[in-house]
């Protein structure tokens, strides 16, 4: 008997009723650190820990008294040197000759102990690394945030430097060139003798006063255009074209406008100021057209992709963008100075009015981050480009 | 421009400012002819249809502020110009910008200011006849 369960692989022991061992198998022994028979007639206390020991009392002695059997009783043994050691049993009661013995066979789990450590190292490792490398995605989502409003940024920053320029020539210029014609035709008049001179004086005062509040009423409305919060709506372009060119005819009631466009998706823009950048557009198409009460207006619309990135280089987040090419059939003009077209106040031709329109019309298109840009050839008519986010972009 | 008068090109895209050194040389310098250009494009465009080398205007006035080709870059095409970089060069401008003064200063450019009272425009016109030699 002793053999046999000697030669069984696992831990295998034995007490009588009151306590005391009266079997305990080499592999037991050996796992607690006890020599072979070591353990015999000595008290279970020798070799159950405390807490083993109450639940012994509390547990399984009751279960065994009731049921006879036990299984899967995960307790801790006490080893020779005091080291607590796991061991997952089934126990029985038995009668045997008249006398009750309790037999307990299970397995340590010393080992598996240790592998389990090794599982919740393995396993808090792979959530820390997990953790890294959310913080690492983070931290590079967190870079191209700030990657994209620093490209925002140098784009404000160049834009409010280039309207610096154009206030600074405002204010030394074209505001500067009326006020000096009023006292220059103002002391003509005073020292003027003959009528006429002063006649031809006061008209030209008159003209240059003309001229003066229409720059700052301009003014007002481009100061307008960069205050102004925008916001945002789906906005039905082709509505906004057909709407112009009838507000357009009433105005210019002898001009025959001939508009022709392809199919434009709705897109998030300024209503209104969609509106004002189409009407100063067709306006042009009218103001320059050749000889004749015909104006021919053609609107080509393509989607595509472009990098939202302006300033920096080697970075690249692609957004939708409508690009818009509105062609007129007019006298058109030398584009090599299309900068120049764009710029406050500033008029290409001789007779084009304050050069505000495509100032307004390049601000418009900026406040909605796109782009504008023009193709003319002289006698041969003009382009608008344009290019807008289908989206809003932040 | 004929090769039989002295003519001075003024460069300028002001209709009134043109009309009134037009009207200031008709007083003082009757026989001095003035031939307008509304900017500096407009101006080199006429100055290489001149063939004759005599009909080149004896003085060029020009403006700074001006669509197109503006003064300083109409002087700049000028100056490398073996045709044109004789024929002296005066600014007539509104700017009171440091930046255009001391530009035309180092190239040795007299600059005027455009007057705001007619007597002084009619000075203006006879230094401009003056420098017509």
């Amino acid at each position: 008997m002793q053999d046999l369960y000697n030669g069984i692989p696992c831990i295998y022991f034995s007490a009588s009723a009151d306590g005391f061992i009266t079997e305990a198998n080499k592999i037991l022994c050996n796992y607690l650190g006890y020599a072979p028979g070591e353990l015999i007639g000595r008290k279970l206390e020798t070799i159950f820990t405390l807490s083993t020991r109450i639940f012994q009392q509390t547990h399984l002695y009751p279960l065994l008294q009731l049921s006879g059997q036990a299984e899967e009783i995960y307790i801790t043994l006490k080893s020779k040197d005091n080291a607590d050691l796991p061991v997952l049993i089934n126990a029985e009661r038995k009668e045997i000759d008249g006398q009750i013995h309790f037999q307990f066979a299970g397995i340590g789990l010393n080992k598996r102990k240790k592998f389990e450590d090794e599982i919740i190292a393995a396993k808090k490792a792979a959530e820390k690394a997990l953790y890294e490398n959310s913080s690492l995605k983070s931290a590079q989502e967190q870079l191209q945030k700030h990657a994209e409003e620093l490209d925002t940024q140098i784009t404000l920053a160049n834009l409010q430097n280039r309207e610096l320029k154009q206030l600074n020539h405002l204010f030394t210029h074209s505001l500067q060139e009326p006020l000096r014609k009023l006292l220059f035709y103002s002391g003509q008049i005073v020292e003027s003798q003959e009528e006429k001179e002063i006649i031809a004086g006061v008209q030209k005062i008159k003209k240059a006063v003309d001229n003066m509040s229409a720059k700052i009423k301009g003014l007002q409305q481009y100061v307008w255009l960069t205050n102004e919060k925008l916001k945002y709506e789906a906005v039905d372009l082709p509505g906004i074209i057909q709407s112009v060119k009838k507000e357009l005819e009433l105005e210019n009631p002898d001009v025959l406008i001939v508009l022709e466009s392809e199919p434009i998706p709705l897109f998030e823009a300024n209503n209104e100021q969609m509106h004002f950048l189409i009407k100063e557009i067709l306006s042009n198409a009218i103001r320059f057209r050749k000889p004749g009460n015909v104006v021919n207006v053609k609107v080509f619309a393509t989607t595509l992709l472009l990098n939202n990135f302006r300033q920096l280089t080697g970075k690249y987040k692609y957004a939708e963008f409508e690009k818009l090419e509105i062609q007129d059939s007019g006298i058109g003009f030398d584009d090599n100075y299309q900068d120049q077209a764009f710029e406050l106040f500033r008029t290409l031709h001789p007779f084009g009015g304050l050069g505000i329109g495509l100032s307004f019309c390049k601000k418009i298109v900026e406040n909605h981050n796109g782009f504008i840009s023009l193709e003319s050839q002289q006698n041969v008519g003009s382009k608008v480009i344009i290019l807008l986010p289908l989206h809003r972009l932040n | 421009m004929t090769s039989n008068e002295k003519t001075i090109l003024y460069v300028d895209d002001d209709a009134d400012d043109r009309e009134l050194l037009w009207e200031a040389m008709q007083r003082v310098a009757p026989d001095l002819r003035v031939v307008f250009a509304e900017n500096g494009l407009q101006a080199l465009e006429l100055l290489e249809e001149i063939k004759d080398a005599k009909s080149l205007p004896c003085l060029i006035v020009l403006d700074i502020n001006m669509p197109y080709l503006n003064g300083r870059q109409t002087f700049a095409r000028i100056k490398v110009n073996p045709k044109l970089n004789n024929i002296p060069l005066v600014i007539l401008s509104s700017s009171e910008s440091p930046a255009d003064k001391i530009f035309f200063s180092t190239e040795d450019i007299r600059y005027f200011t455009k007057p705001i009272e007619f007597s002084a425009l009619e000075d203006l016109a006879r230094q401009i006849e003056n420098l017509c030699t």
